[in-house]
């Protein structure tokens, strides 16, 4: 049976979204209790443990040590982490999408997680020309492909910088983040926008893009990127900072997190932008954030190859045929794949599931704390990709 | 085996003169949009008056290009109040009410090489209680409202309270703004902001620049 990744209710049925098909299957309630995804009625990642000398000390909710707004409630007697629960909810936004016509619905959705916000918004664009049976024109198409590369490329980098801070990599952490700064220079001069929010609307791209200059950036950029890479991955303090720590196994986890763990999975392989590209996923087989780390650095070389083979290749049109059955599409978002089920009407979304990347990788970072030390916390962390905007409701 | 202090001495100077010298570059739509032509534009987030673009509302989305060109201009914020204590040491805490992550990581980009804000004297501290000022993000957030409140009663006097981006100016196009339970002495408009901006809002703030 191919593993069940997101589910939805919808006048009073369940739905099931499963892995490497588009298609929606009704489920029981039953069924989906037994499920070892994130259940996202729950809201609280609770995994609390109870014994003598245990008690929970709390990082949160609002610190400078973590990007975003989340809550830690650690079970310890000491130093060993013995559970983990995950208050997400602080900054829950719950943002409406149904109801929007088409181009609100895109500019909300970037806003949705403004950091793979080009993502996002290609998703739903994608959806939406689906079901309105569009065609998009092949420029559209390589500029589309071109973009959520870049996107992919500047979340790892991040990634990385964010690892080495951990690791108290300062100067290749600066690196990093100089590097980043100067892709989303170039980006900003071609696309208008250094997160590429108003790029995307229905059946094409709202800006002229001369994507030439970004791809020469890009190439100079990975290759200090390969340079610094191979400095860190000789550094013994580096490595024995994230060598076996938060390991994982299971399948339920998304993107480089699952890929990580030796699984070949990626929504690359099944999306028809990619299907002229002899696309294979890069894995490994640790679990822990060395492997992760690992993942997600080659897959900036292998973003950089994806971005020259379509700057150089010709696309076809991509034709939609929407069917009328209710349908999954999805996206590889830099976290992993995200999935969607939308339908519309009288020019507006009218109905929306959107099961987001870090909603099942919380529960894997979760399960996979357990046992480490509290310095671990931070590598485990940002070797997941985790954005907490990502787990609020969004209807 | 790599010496990395000695290979960034190779790399040389990156980082910018600004505010000294003109900004190198610019993400043109986080400006404030300048009017080109008369004709009238639909604006999702309602930010076109008569008298131009509200910085408080305009979200940077650009779907009024038929009417509106960037301006690339740094000055996308209003100060309420400046406070020239802070000359010497700025220490900011940041604070995410409900934001994308975009607000989050634009604030911090002004640490990267390539504008490293701590040689103007502007830092990030991990607590509210050794902050000059307080840099609030996202959305209102009934969750967030008593952690905030919190924080701005933890600080020391002299501070400043910041309102950074569009989403706690106007609520963006999705929420509640944070204006009516927090009074700022400083507002940074754009969705998110750019760096440059927010180094020059920064300077201002604090009276080194007038």
């Amino acid at each position: 049976m191919n593993n069940i990744t997101g589910f939805f209710e919808k006048d009073g049925k369940f739905y099931a979204i499963k892995d490497g098909t588009e298609i929606i299957e009704e489920i029981s309630l039953s069924e989906l209790e037994s499920l070892r995804i994130y259940n996202p009625v729950r809201g609280v990642y609770n995994h609390g443990v109870s014994g003598e000398n245990v008690f929970p000390f709390n990082y949160g909710p609002s610190t400078g040590g973590m990007i975003e707004t989340v809550d830690f409630k650690i079970y310890t007697y000491g130093e060993r982490i013995l559970s983990l629960d995950i208050i997400t909810d602080f900054k829950n936004r719950n943002m409406k999408i149904t109801g929007h016509p088409y181009q609100e619905a895109i500019l909300i959705m970037e806003r949705f997680n403004g950091f793979h916000s080009f993502s996002y918004s290609t998703l739903l664009s994608r959806e939406i020309e689906q079901k309105l049976s569009m065609q998009v024109d092949r420029e559209t198409v390589k500029t589309r492909v071109i973009l959520l590369e870049i996107e992919r490329i500047i979340s790892h980098i991040f990634k990385t910088a964010r690892l080495c801070e951990a690791a108290s990599q300062n100067i290749a952490s600066y690196w990093l983040l100089a590097l980043r700064e100067r892709l989303m220079r170039t980006v900003a001069q071609e696309t208008g926008h250094r997160y590429m929010f108003g790029i995307n609307t229905v059946g094409g791209l709202r800006r002229k893009i001369d994507c030439n200059k970004i791809v020469e950036v890009a190439g100079k950029v990975v290759s200090e990127y390969k340079a610094i890479i191979d400095g860190l991955t000789v550094s013994r303090i580096f490595i024995d900072r994230i060598e076996n720590t938060c390991k994982v196994d299971g399948q339920f986890q998304r993107g480089p997190a699952l890929r990580a763990t030796g699984t070949q999975y990626d929504y690359r392989q099944f999306d028809p932008y990619y299907s002229s590209m002899d696309f294979k996923p890069v894995s490994e087989t640790g679990g822990d954030s060395l492997s992760r780390f690992l993942v997600f650095s080659s897959e900036v070389f292998q973003s950089l190859e994806i971005i020259q083979k379509a700057s150089k290749g010709v696309f076809g049109e991509y034709k939609a045929i929407d069917s009328n059955q209710m349908r999954s599409g999805g996206i590889e978002t830099p976290s992993g794949d995200a999935r969607i089920a939308l339908e519309i009407g009288d020019g507006e979304i009218t109905f929306l599931y959107l099961r987001t990347p870090s909603m099942l990788n919380m529960e894997a970072y979760a399960e996979g704390i357990r046992g480490n030390v509290k310095t671990d916390i931070p590598f485990a962390y940002e070797s997941f990709g985790l954005w907490i905007c990502e787990m609020g409701c969004i209807k | 085996m790599r010496i990395w202090p000695l290979d960034s001495l190779k790399k040389g100077i990156i980082t910018t003169k600004f505010p000294k010298k003109e900004n190198e570059t610019i993400s043109p739509w986080s400006t404030l949009p300048k009017r080109k032509n008369d004709e009238d534009v639909f604006c999702p987030a309602d930010a076109i008056g008569t008298e131009g673009v509200d910085l408080k509302k305009c979200i940077s989305c650009g779907l009024c290009d038929s009417s509106f060109e960037p301006s690339l201009k740094t000055d996308n914020y209003s100060m309420i109040r400046k406070e020239p204590a802070l000359k010497k040491s700025f220490k900011i805490f940041a604070i995410d009410s409900g934001t994308c992550g975009s607000c989050n990581t634009e604030l911090h980009s002004i640490n990267n090489p390539y504008y490293d804000a701590s040689r103007l004297g502007i830092f990030f501290t991990n607590t509210p209680k050794q902050a000059d000022a307080l840099a609030i993000m996202g959305v209102y957030s009934e969750k967030m409202v008593p952690v905030i409140k919190e924080a701005i009663s933890a600080m020391s006097r002299p501070a400043v309270i910041i309102l950074f981006g569009a989403c706690p100016l106007s609520g963006n196009i999705f929420g509640k703004s944070l204006e009516s339970i927090i009074e700022p002495d400083l507002v940074i408009g754009g969705c998110p902001p750019d760096p440059f901006v927010i180094i020059e809002a920064l300077e201002k703030v604090r009276g080194r620049k007038q």
